[in-house]
């Protein structure tokens, strides 16, 4: 399943600015979207997609753009401009019914969701999550964090080969997948605890390996290769930290 | 050095090591034979000091290092002494490396070891253990045997003074096991080793010493001749292949020489002897 | 000599929470097999609830979502929180001894399911506007065109998916750990407060 991840390999600066300079933009600008108006809101989101395109990964995150955000803005705009009543609620056409608030209200909720979907999908088509969690390492985060985000990524596909194969043997011995649906819960059953216990038996193991390998021995860990950071990087985040906490006591004041 | 001193563990329902006593000096390259359910992963799991609590139970005895129990020592003090290369390769591997030659860093990087130490001990190992070709794949991606071979390079890489390999050959094809054997061989010397494996076959020859692990017990007959040809062992393990093979010849065809205990072949390497002696008789 | 760094968690708890992560996201596979009208997508969170407790049920919530945010649909990191209740509650109801019985585990589902739409109301409709663009849309639509406020037909939507995934996730975990020999279990604290009563 990682194949079908979202991350695009590339050369672009993008690719190559540090992760946690990304994730930092990314989080400044999920906090700004709560306070650009509208048309703002879907202007960034162009800028976004366009940036993507410079980047080489414009193809992908455009697609899956689409995809993700299009049934949300119909919806959105639908629900808010025709469906929930509100006082200004003008007739169209026989039943049908608009009212002017509520599509400024889809535009806005629409637009956001538009903005922090385009920026989420850049940054991730742009970061290897092996190169996020080097860079987690690098700055000193807990080892646990990386392990957290780096482990299940690597045995999904494990695991998702697994969930076949107890699946195809469980039904060639005549375990039955559709009838009543209290006999799919069994079905169920049967099919889960295979695989809950044999997940257990590796978690059990595999904590036996990774203390013996001095996993978490030491409250840090070396990383050979650390994702290259510069002296601008490093001020840009903290400028962008510095943002976002004015823009947070902004809004709680506001 | 590690001593084990009447070790008696078990779990709930049973006993599995019932007085188990053990002394292994610097450098010896020991084996451990035992059938399935001996206790051969039990013991590793204990010489490593894995085990504590839990279902392990401990009812007497324990084992040593330097003189000083598994607790007393720091994690990464213990990293850095003993590694155990378990039985089952893809359980083994850490989870955390997205590459082979990140998975056989690991270790050291956990250790917080110096830049340019860990990148000679990664390049070094992975050379070694010919995992060269696959530094950049997944390691859940390979096969058992590479699995099995990375495992045993993610644990050198930690350069311990003591390996553990429970049935480290059970995926492997001859030439890896014996490049396996020679990969263990070239070892410094003060590294100890120990190999848990259900037949001789493949450790005679490499072993220094033999033991054999049956019914909670572990013994030694003196030396690896005798081992071998004591009759509970030959009940429970079998005598070696080549063995086997020449006792079968003797019976059909008197040979050239007098094969007894003493002298019949247990490798390769003493069965060609034998036979070129009788060619040229 | 002994100078084991201090850590909240053991090391084997941090594993069984990464392969809890990836039993949530695998268990929609066999969903889609049986077809059955539930998500299945927490059942790893709560068994590191009852197994771990509360704090690393929630963990467990949290690192699914984001997870899922990385390798599929971002929009998934904004529900973390909602994951986080789950195992927050969970635990604690485990801590609680409410994973004892069956009919317990039956209420202690109910009660996820309550916990998680506290949360799950804010974030949907202050965030989403109130629809996701799936088919709980037109649950959400149905509610407010036959007179409910918005907050309570995204709550009766939510409430109502939630509730039968809910109790079958925690049915399901409870009949697990019952017969889960204890060599697999051993050395998880929190087990005991949910062992029958002998
Ligand atoms: N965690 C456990 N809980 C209960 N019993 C166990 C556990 N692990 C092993 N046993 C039992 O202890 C005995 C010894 O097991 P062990 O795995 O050490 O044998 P082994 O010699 O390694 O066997 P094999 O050659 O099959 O690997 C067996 O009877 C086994 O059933
Ligand atoms: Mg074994």
């Amino acid at each position: 399943m990682l194949n079908s991840s979202i991350y695009c390999p590339g050369e672009s600066s993008l690719h190559r600015a540090n992760p946690l300079t990304k994730s930092t933009g990314l989080f400044t600008v999920v906090v700004t979207s709560f306070l650009l108006p509208p048309p703002a809101l879907w202007v960034v989101s162009a800028i976004i997609l366009l940036i993507g395109l410079a980047c080489g990964v414009g193809g992908s995150v455009i697609w899956r753009y689409v995809l993700l955000s299009l049934p949300f803005t119909l919806a959105v705009f639908v629900f808010h401009g025709a469906i929930l009543p509100r006082s200004d609620m003008q007739p169209v056409l026989g039943w049908l019914h608009y009212s002017l608030t509520g599509l400024e209200h889809a535009s806005l909720v629409g637009g956001r969701i538009s903005l922090i979907l385009a920026s989420s999908l850049l940054f991730v088509s742009t970061t290897a999550p092996a190169t996020l969690l080097r860079a987690l390492d690098a700055a000193r985060w807990p080892p646990g964090l990386s392990f957290l985000l780096a482990s299940p990524l690597l045995l999904l596909d494990q695991f998702t080969g697994r969930a076949r194969a107890i699946s195809d043997a469980q039904q060639t011995r005549g375990l039955s997948v559709d009838g009543s649906p209290w006999r799919r819960l069994q079905a169920l059953r049967m099919l889960l605890v295979p695989l809950l216990t044999s997940a257990l038996a590796d978690a059990q193991e595999r904590s036996h390996v990774l203390t013996a390998r001095g996993f978490r021995a030491l409250p840090y860990r070396t990383v050979i290769d650390p994702p290259a950071d510069t002296r601008f990087q490093r001020f840009l985040r903290w400028s962008l930290a510095v943002f976002m906490a004015m823009e947070t006591a902004f809004m709680v004041l506001r | 050095m590690i001593e084990v001193i009447d070790l008696h563990v078990g779990f709930a329902s049973s006993d599995v090591l019932k007085g188990v006593s053990l002394r292994v000096a610097q450098g010896e390259r020991l084996a451990i034979l035992g059938g399935n359910g001996s206790g051969k992963s039990t013991l590793a799991g204990w010489l490593a000091g894995w085990f504590s609590g839990g279902t392990h139970r401990l009812t007497a005895g324990g084992c040593l290092w330097n003189g000083k129990p598994w607790d007393d020592y720091t994690l990464v003090e213990r990293a850095a002494t003993v590694q155990l290369v378990g039985q089952f390769p893809a359980q083994h591997i850490s989870g955390r490396a997205f590459t082979v030659a990140e998975e056989i860093a690991f270790g050291p990087e956990n250790l917080g070891l110096p830049h340019e130490e860990i990148v000679t001990r990664r390049d070094e190992t992975l050379a070694a253990c010919h995992l060269e070709h696959l530094a950049g794949r997944d390691p859940f991606t390979l096969s058992g045997g590479e699995q099995q071979r990375l495992v045993i390079a993610s644990a050198l890489a930690l350069r311990p003074k003591l390996m553990i390999l429970d049935e480290p050959f059970s995926n492997l094809d001859p030439e890896a096991r014996s490049h396996t054997l020679s990969v263990l061989n070239a070892l410094p010397a003060d590294v100890s080793v120990i190999i848990m494996d259900t037949n001789p076959d493949t450790v005679l020859g490499w072993a220094n010493r033999l033991f054999v692990l049956h019914e909670g017990k572990i013994s030694e007959f003196g030396n690896i001749r005798a081992t071998l040809f004591d009759p509970t062992v030959i009940a429970t393990i079998g005598l070696p292949a080549v063995t086997r093979c020449f006792l079968e010849i003797e019976r059909g065809s008197g040979s050239a020489e007098n094969l007894s205990r003493d002298n019949l072949p247990l490798t390769f390497v003493e069965a060609a002897a034998i036979l070129r002696r009788s060619r040229s008789a | 000599m002994s100078a084991i760094t201090k850590t909240y968690f053991d090391t084997k708890v941090l594993a069984l929470i990464a392969v809890a992560i990836v039993i949530n996201i695998v268990g929609g596979q066999f969903n889609d097999l049986l077809r059955l009208p539930i998500f299945l997508d927490s059942i790893g969170t709560i068994l590191v609830a009852v197994l771990a407790g509360p704090i690393a049920g929630a963990i467990t919530g949290i690192f699914t979502n984001v997870i899922i945010g990385l390798i599929f649909a971002p929009v998934a990191a904004a529900f973390a929180p909602v994951a986080l209740v789950i195992g927050l509650v969970a635990g604690l109801l485990a801590r609680a001894g409410w994973f004892r019985t069956i009919w317990q585990t039956v209420i202690s589902g109910v009660v996820i399911a309550a916990a998680l739409t506290v949360v799950a109301v804010p974030i949907r409709i202050y965030i989403f506007g109130g629809v996701t663009g799936s088919g709980a849309d037109f649950f959400v639509a149905y509610f407010s065109s036959v007179g409910q406020t918005l907050v309570s037909s995204v709550a009766f939507t939510v409430f109502g998916s939630n509730v039968a995934d809910k109790v079958l996730s925690a049915l399901l975990v409870w009949g697990l750990v019952r017969q889960l020999p204890e060599r697999l279990t051993a050395g998880y604290d929190y087990l005991k407060f949910s062992k029958a009563a002998a």
